[in-house]
This record gives C-alpha cells, structure tokens and sequence, in this order.
C-alpha cells in the first residue's frame, strides 16, 4: 500500500498562518516596512556613489584648474548638473601649456541659461575648443563620428529634445546634432558646443543683458589639463602647485585632480550613506525587537498548542521547527513585498526623487536592483529567524505539563 | 502493561518543598482498564504527567511494556510517547488551526515510522459518529463531539497506553457515558487504560480503581 500523504512541518505553518490571517499580515508588515527602507536607501546611496564614480571617470584630465571662488559651482554643475557661469581669463590657458611636465591644455565655458522664455531649458552649456579638447569629443564620439558646425549642439539624455530638433537659449536657436547616451552626472543635463558656436550669443541682447558683459569670448571656466606620462609620481603631484602659480597671476585659482574635485561630494555621500547605514541599522535592530516582542507575545499565547504538540508526540525540535518554519515565512514574504514596494515606488516616483535628493544617476535596472534586494531578502529573513530563535528558545525550555496547564 | 516504581514528584510551592506525588507504586496489565480517582488537588493529573513523560519525576521510574520511559533522553521519550502512549487532556485539546481529520491524524504527521493512518482515521472518525464533520473545524463542534475526537486522536497510532485525564469533566451526563463506553471498547480491544476521574457514578466501567488522597495511593 501507498504511503499516505503527510502535513509537513512547513505546510502546518502555512496553514497556521492562514488561519490568523490579521496577526499574519501584521507581522509581515514590520518585515515589509524594514526591508523596503533597506532596499530605498541603500540603492539611493548606490546612485549616488556610481554618481561620482562617473562623473570623476568623465573628466578624462590629470589636472583641472578651476577659479577658487567658483570651485563649489563647478563641482555641482559636474555632478547633478546645477547651471552656473564661472570665468576667468582665457589667455591662463597659454601659461599653463608652457609649465615644464604639462601634455595638453584644453579650456571650457560654462554658461548658465535661464528658466525664462529666452530660453528653452534652464541647462548647463559648455563650451568647448575642439582644436585642443581631448575630454568631451572622444566622449561625444561614442555616439557616432560627428564634425560639429557652427550652430549645432550635442545635447545631455535628460534634456528634452530630439536630434534635428531646434533649441533656444537666450533667444539664438541651435540646431541638435547629437544626443548623447545616460553618463550618470551633470553632463546629462548639459548642452556641449564649440567656442564659435558659444560666440554666437555674443551678439543676443538677451545674453548681453543676463550675463556678465563680456564673459564669453576670451573667456573660460576651467582648464583640462594632461601631463606627460613619464612624469614620476612625486613630480606629477608637485606638478599641480606649478600650474597653480603659473596660472595664478590674476584671479586666485586651483588645480585639482578629478578625485580631489569630487572628493567634497564624495565624502558628503560617505557621510550620508554612513547615516544612511545607521539608520538602516537602527531600522533592523527596532524591527528585530518589535518582532521579538510580537513573536514573544504570540508564541506565549499558542503555549497549549504547543503543548498539545508535545502530548501527540512531537519533539522539541519539531516545535522548533513549526515556529521558525512560520517565521521565515513572514519574514521572506515580508521582505519580498517589501522590495516589491520600494521598487515600485522608485520607479513610479524616479524623477521626482531624482530632482528633491539631487540624485543625477537613478539607475535601477534589475541588474542593479537584483543583489540589493537579495541582500535586503536575506537581512528581512534573518531578522524574522533571530527573532523567532528567542522566542522558540525560551519556550523550548520550559517544562511541558507547564504548556498544558496553561489552560487547565 | 504500565508499571509506576516509587515516583515521586516534589514542586516548590510558597518557598515550600510540596510533594503532589509521594511514593506512589502501581502496575496495570496489559488491556486492563484502571481508574484512578481522588479529589481534585490529590494528585492524579501530576502521575499522568509523570507516566505521559510530561514531568520528570524527582525520583522513581515509569515502565511500558519492558521500556524503562523515565531512563530515556527527552528526545527518545518523543518518540516512544509518539508510537506508544495516547494521552487525552483534561481540556480542550484539539488544534483550531486545523481541520478534524488533520487533528486526528496529527499523530501519524508528526511520526517518522508510521505512514499509513488515512484509513484508520477515517474509520475512527466513523466508529465515533462523527465521519461526517472530517472537513469541520474544531470551533464547529459541541463539548462531547471534541472529546471523542480527542480519543480517537490518542488512539491513531495503536498506543500500548491510553492516558485519560478527567475524559468526562463539563460534559452532561449522556456525553460522559458515550466517552466512557468508547474508553470501554478501546479497553476491550486490548489497549491498556489509565483513567484519571472524580466522577463516581464512571467508576463502574473500569477493572481497577485507585484512589489516591495527598499524592499517595491510598
């Protein structure tokens, strides 16, 4: 004769479950809230890493020199794409190419335009000298082989228009050539053009009214600078103070390497990731000890169930096993769910938080969301499992006839 | 056959040594149907729950059959009390969250020996009146409709031992004699009972009666 069909210990804690559906989804809900701030700042905090990382790889440039006064501008122009205008003087460039040690000097132009009817986005253009660029064109032409004309404009992917399109920034239109992949930084709400074609708004009222009077030809923002190869490192670092005197005539100016540029925001993102852990840790700890406490509570109350068990036979260990069995799963559906929400949330509401929190990169392809929300998963069933051990362990260790008289 | 040498049971109550067993001896046969009353208080739900291996003993031993069951580990005890005793409590004792026929097969799902039990249980089901609430939950059913479930459930597994605490209390009449020839049957089928009652007018259905007064046999 066939073997009968048994209720395992798993499906006795399905059916426990389901049969106090409210305490169930009570339960669940402290996983979910847990493992859904877990999943939301830790893929924020990711975003805003792989932010720096990009926009650092970007500079493609030993050195850059910035005006000291417009360092902070720059930095946030670069990594969440904030508009400013920032010059100084472009004959520096000239000085900074004759310092012994110094590859190849291009300058930039960074001109804010305005939320205002002159123009059709409040953007970031930079201008660019493609005789001497070895940043943006290598860039640029990832996209394709591309010669720009006087006129034409490479747009950012976040900036909304199409190739062919037309845009207008201080009332002189540019005609797009080219739009340019995501790059996770500043430059995705930026508008890249020539230096002939950045002078064409010399000649806009508009510009010469809303800008500096002056400030475009003959003018720049920083200097990207390469330097030679065979350079020691001790001379490549001392490198820097030479580009800085020679360049600091006028205007006080620094030159930074592309870390030492990003590395005010990075560590800003250190330290609010490093809040960002304590919170979740604090978050982890307090929901372990809500459902140590509701696990405490329940397991107290299902004593002569318990009980019961022990009179039929069971073992301690299979006790065990049906509390723990009943606890992973709260807490592995609670922290599925949970993941589940954030994500929705995150997609539904991306641009949103990407504008509040600054957040220029909010990528959460399942490639990215994937081991984030299997680490979150895994935390949300451990938490359930500790919390669940206390309880079990406590009941375990009481004597059984003290289970049954509970009720008697 | 269940032999009980010498068990005592002492508990600390008021920051007193309390002994709600005292120096108790006795052996049932093998099919024999005893009755251990007393009043209550005296001691009898403390020497099930010692011979059900429920409460360790502060000295003494319990047999079934040949097995020593107070030298076993606890874990063994599980299982022997699993494959060999069938134990019904004073109160309500069947799981709400499952139906009547997975309350009555429990059991068999928590043992590792024994694999077949749906027929057995069905027909449990059936020799009690009651086949036709299999798929009922507990809350469904009255005092001694639950009762008699308890029993068939205790006796899935063919138990050596049938321990019965109190079988009959908060039932009327009609129900408390219903349980007690049913405990009868099992008797008679050669299973051997240990009843624990106040009840006198039950007494009559047993081959023994032990009375038992301040946790000695009297």
């Amino acid at each position: 004769m066939a073997a009968d069909k048994k209720l395992r210990i798993p499906q006795m804690a399905v059916q426990n479950l389901r049969a106090k559906k409210f305490r169930t989804v009570f339960m669940m809900f402290f996983v979910l809230l847990m493992s859904a701030t877990f999943f939301f700042s830790t893929i924020l905090m990711e975003n805003m890493k792989a932010g720096i990382t990009n926009t650092t790889e970007r500079m493609g440039a030993d050195y850059i020199l910035v005006p000291k006064e417009g360092t902070e501008n720059i930095r946030e122009s670069l990594f969440a794409g904030v508009p400013c205008s920032v010059t100084f003087d472009r004959s520096v460039e000239e000085q900074v190419r004759a310092v012994k040690g110094v590859r190849r000097v291009s300058s930039q132009l960074y001109i804010a335009t305005l939320a205002a009817s002159c123009c059709d986005a409040a953007v970031q253009l930079i201008g660019f000298d493609p005789e001497t660029d070895f940043v943006v064109k290598p860039w640029i032409e990832k996209s394709g082989e591309l010669e720009l004309k006087t006129g034409e404009i490479v747009i950012g992917n976040d900036i909304i228009a199409q190739v062919g399109d037309t845009m207008k920034f201080y009332e002189v239109n540019f005609k797009v050539a080219a739009k340019l992949e995501k790059a996770g930084m500043g430059y995705d709400d930026s508008v890249f053009m020539t230096y002939d074609t950045a002078n064409l708004l010399k000649d806009s009222p508009v510009a010469k009214e809303k800008l500096p009077s002056g400030e475009i030809d003959g003018y720049a923002s920083m200097l990207m600078i390469d330097i030679s190869e065979d350079l020691e490192r001790k001379e490549a670092k001392m490198l820097g103070i030479d580009i800085q005197e020679a360049a600091g005539t006028g205007q006080a100016m620094h030159a930074y390497s592309a870390d030492d540029l990003m590395s005010g925001i990075a560590s800003q993102v250190r330290k609010l990731s490093g809040y960002g852990n304590v919170l979740t840790y604090i978050m982890v700890v307090s929901t372990a000890l809500a459902l140590i406490s509701i696990f405490a509570i329940t397991i107290n109350e299902r004593k002569y169930e318990f009980g019961v068990l022990y009179t039929l036979g069971a073992s301690k260990k299979q006790i065990v096993s049906i509390i723990l069995s009943e606890a992973l799963l709260i807490s592995f559906a609670g922290g599925i769910l949970g993941v589940l929400v954030s994500y929705y949330l995150v997609m539904t509401f991306k641009n949103f938080i990407s504008v509040k929190l600054g957040i220029p990169y909010l990528d959460i392809s399942v490639r990215q969301a994937a081991p984030v929300a299997g680490l979150c998963i895994v935390i949300a069933a451990v938490t359930g499992i500790i919390a669940a051990v206390c309880s079990a362990y406590r009941m375990s260790r009481s004597e059984i006839y003290c289970l049954i008289r509970e009720c008697e | 056959m269940v032999r009980v040498e010498n068990l005592t049971k002492n508990f600390l109550r008021n920051q007193r040594d309390f002994d709600a067993v005292n120096d108790v001896s006795l052996q049932v046969k093998e099919g024999e149907f005893a009755a251990v009353t007393g009043h209550s208080g005296s001691g009898k739900t403390t020497l099930f729950n010692m011979v059900a291996g429920l409460i360790r003993p502060t000295s003494g031993k319990v047999f079934i059959g040949d097995a020593e069951f107070t030298a076993m580990t606890e874990a063994q005890q599980a299982v022997f009390r699993n494959e060999n005793i069938g134990y019904v409590v004073q109160s309500q004792s069947l799981l709400n969250n499952f139906t009547i026929l997975d309350n009555i097969c429990m059991p068999a799902y928590l043992s590792r020996s024994v694999t077949e039990f749906k027929e057995r249980a069905v027909q449990l089901l059936t020799e009690i009146g009651l086949a036709e609430l299999a798929g009922e939950y507990p809350r469904n059913l009255s005092g001694g409709e639950i009762r008699r479930v308890s029993i068939a459930r205790a006796m899935l597994n063919r138990p050596q031992v049938l321990l019965a605490d109190e079988p009959t209390s908060n039932l009327d009449s009609d129900n408390a004699r219903k349980v007690m020839s049913m405990i009868r049957d099992i008797s008679n089928s050669g299973t051997t009972v240990l009843l624990s009652t106040h009840e006198m007018e039950y007494l009559d259905y047993a081959d023994t009666v032990i009375k038992i007064k301040n946790g000695r046999i009297e």
